[in-house]
C-alpha cells in the first residue's frame, strides 16, 4: 500500500475486494467437478478465517490489524485461485496430470519417532566407529 | 456539529432521534436501491449471492434498528452504522467486479509482497510440470510440498509481525525452488521454458546460495552427459553438498549468516573434490582435499544432528505430555555428540566414545519421556 495514513475507507476497500475475490474462489472450487484440490481447500479456510478476524478487527475499529489480517486473507485467497486455474486449464487439455502439492497429513508421534530413529543410528554409528578405530590402536 | 451550548435533555434526546430517523431512512433507502439494481442477471453468481448476503445482513440490521429506536437509541445507532457499512461493501464490491481489479496492490520489499512472489512461482511450477507431462519424483514432490509449508509459515509471521523472518523465509523457499526445478529438468533430461520462473534474487546472501545450486547442478548435468558410470565417491560429495544446501536455506531462513557463509564455502568444496574425482584427476590419500573431506563429512553430520534435533523438538513442543523435560535431554544428547564428534576428529577415539555413550543415553531417556508410560531411567545401551 502507498505510503498514506490508513483510512477506514481504506480498510473497507480492501476488505470489500478480498471478500469478493474469495466469494469467487469458493464458487468455483464448489462448482469444480473434476478434482477436489485439498490445498484450495485449506487456502479458502484459511483466508475466510482471517477475513472473518478482519473483520472483526474493524468493528473494534483497529485500522492497521484489520488491514493487515484482509492482506493475509489475500495471500490465502491469491495462492488458491492460482492452483484451480492451473488445475483448471490441465483438466481443460484433456490431461487430468496434476500435481498434488498437499501435505498429507502425519500424526506428530509418527515424526517424531521418525527422527529419534535417525538421531539414534546416527549416534550408534559414530560409536561404533569411535570404538572400532579404539579396538584397532 | 459543535453545540453552542448545553441543550436541555429534552431536547438533545429529541435530536437525537431526529438523527437517528435520519440514518434509518438513508439505511431503508439504499437497501431498495441496491436491491433494484441487483436483479442478478448477467453478473456471476458468487457475486450476485455476495451482494444478496449484505442485503439481507442489511434488512436484519434494519429492523434490529426500528426495534431498538423506541428503547435504546445507542444500539439503534449501532444496528444503523453495521446496516449502512453492510451496503457501503456491497457497492464496492460491484465496483471492484466491473473495474476488474482485484489486486489489493503490495508495496515491493514487503513481507506480503514476497509472498506473494513465493506462492506465484510455486503455481507456475505446477503448471509447468502438468503442462509439460514431467515426471516428478516422490522425494522432489514432498520437497515440493516443504515449499509449500513454507509458504504457510512465511504468512504466519506476517500475522505474528515477524515481517524480516517471513520475508526471509519466503525467499528461502524460492531457493528451495530454484534447486528442485533444476532438478526437475535434469531427471526429465530437457529445458522447461515455463520453469524459468524465479525472481532474480538481490540478496547478496541469497545470491551466493543460488551461486551453490547452480554448482551443484551443473556438476550433476555433466555427470549425466558423461554416458559413463560415475562413482559413487562423486555421487556421495553430490549428495552431501545438496544436504548442506538445505542446511544452508535453514541457516539463511534463522539469519544464521556465519552458519550459512560456513556451508557454502563447504559446498564448494564439496563440490570442487567431486569435480576433480570427476575428471579423473588423482586424488592421493593425506592431501588437503581429503582431510578436508573428511572435516566436512563429519561438519556436515553434526550439522545435520543439530537440525533434526531442532525440528524434533519444534515437533514435540506444546504437543508431547512431558514435552519440556524431554528437550533439556535432547539438548543435552545434542551437547555430548557434538563433543565426541569434535573428539573423533582430534583422533580421541576413547573419549569419542564415552561421549557418543553419553549422547545416546540422553536420546534413549527423551524416548521413554516421549513414548513410555513407565518413569524414565538411564538404561546401559
Amino acid at each position: 500500500m502507498a505510503k498514506q495514513s490508513l483510512t477506514k475507507n481504506l480498510v473497507k476497500q480492501r476488505l470489500a475486494t478480498v471478500e469478493l475475490a474469495l466469494s469467487k474462489l469458493d464458487s468455483d472450487y464448489q462448482e469444480t467437478n473434476y478434482r477436489h484440490n485439498q490445498l484450495v481447500a485449506a487456502c479458502i479456510k484459511s483466508a475466510r478465517e482471517e477475513l472473518d478476524e478482519a473483520f472483526e478487527q474493524l468493528y473494534a475499529d483497529n485500522l492497521q490489524p484489520a488491514f493487515s489480517l484482509a492482506g493475509i486473507s489475500w495471500l490465502h485467497t491469491d495462492f488458491g485461485r492460482q492452483l484451480i486455474d492451473a488445475e483448471a486449464i490441465e483438466h481443460l487439455l484433456g490431461e487430468s496430470n496434476y500435481l498434488e502439492l498437499s501435505e498429507i497429513h502425519i500424526p506428530w508421534e509418527n515424526k517424531a519417532k521418525q527422527l529419534l530413529a535417525f538421531l539414534e543410528e546416527e549416534i550408534t554409528t559414530l560409536r561404533g566407529q569411535s570404538s572400532h578405530v579404539s579396538e584397532r590402536k | 456539529m459543535i453545540m453552542p451550548f448545553q441543550l436541555p435533555d429534552h431536547l438533545s434526546e429529541w435530536l437525537e432521534r431526529r438523527n437517528a430517523r435520519a440514518k434509518i431512512e438513508k439505511l431503508i433507502a439504499d437497501i431498495s436501491l441496491l436491491s433494484s439494481n441487483n436483479p442478478g442477471g448477467g453478473r456471476d453468481a458468487a457475486l450476485t449471492s455476495l451482494l444478496q448476503k449484505h442485503l439481507k445482513k442489511a434488512e436484519e440490521e434494519y429492523e434490529s434498528a426500528l426495534t431498538e429506536f423506541k428503547g435504546d437509541i445507542d444500539e439503534c445507532k449501532r444496528r444503523t452504522e453495521f446496516g449502512l457499512f453492510r451496503l457501503e461493501l456491497a457497492k464496492q464490491q460491484l465496483h471492484v467486479a466491473q473495474e476488474k481489479r482485484f489486486d489489493p496492490d503490495f508495496e515491493p520489499n514487503t513481507a506480503e509482497h514476497s509472498a506473494l512472489e513465493l506462492s506465484a512461482a510455486i503455481s507456475s511450477t505446477k503448471m509447468a510440470v502438468e503442462y509439460s507431462n514431467c515426471v516428478v519424483s516422490e522425494q522432489i514432490r514432498v520437497n515440493l510440498v516443504g515449499v509449500v509449508t513454507m509458504f504457510n509459515e512465511a504468512v504466519d509471521m506476517i500475522r505474528l509481525q515477524e515481517p524480516a523472518m517471513s520475508k526471509r523465509t519466503s525467499e528461502g523457499g524460492l531457493l528451495m525452488l530454484y534447486l528442485l526445478e533444476r532438478q526437475i529438468e535434469l531427471d526429465n533430461r530437457q529445458s522447461i521454458v515455463d520453469l524459468k520462473n524465479i525472481p532474480r534474487f538481490t540478496d547478496k546472501v541469497s545470491k551466493r546460495i543460488k551461486e551453490c545450486v547452480d554448482l551443484i547442478c551443473n556438476l550433476k548435468e555433466a555427470c549425466i552427459e558423461a554416458h559413463k558410470p560415475v562413482s559413487t565417491r562423486v555421487l556421495k560429495h553430490i549428495d552431501n553438498a545438496v544436504e548442506n544446501f538445505y542446511a544452508a536455506v535453514q541457516a539463511f531462513v534463522d539469519d544464521d549468516v556465519a552458519m550459512m557463509e560456513k556451508l557454502t564455502v563447504t559446498i564448494r568444496m564439496q563440490i570442487q573434490l567431486a569435480e576433480k574425482l570427476f575428471r579423473g584427476h588423482e586424488i592421493t590419500p593425506g592431501t588437503v582435499f581429503d582431510t578436508d573431506e573428511d572435516t566436512d563429512a563429519v561438519s556436515a553430520r553434526v550439522n545435520e544432528f543439530k537440525t533434526k534435533i531442532l525440528r524434533l523438538q519444534r515437533i514435540i513442543t506444546n504437543r508431547a505430555p512431558r514435552a519440556e523435560v524431554a528437550n533439556k535431554h535432547l539438548d543435552a544428547a545434542l551437547k555430548y555428540y557434538i563433543l565426541a564428534a569434535a573428539a573423533y576428529q582430534a583422533y580421541e577415539f576413547e573419549e569419542a566414545q564415552r561421549l557418543s555413550r553419553a549422547a545416546h543415553l540422553d536420546l534413549d531417556f527423551a524416548k521413554q519421556l516421549l513414548f513410555s508410560n513407565e518413569t524414565a531411567a538411564y538404561r546401559e545401551l
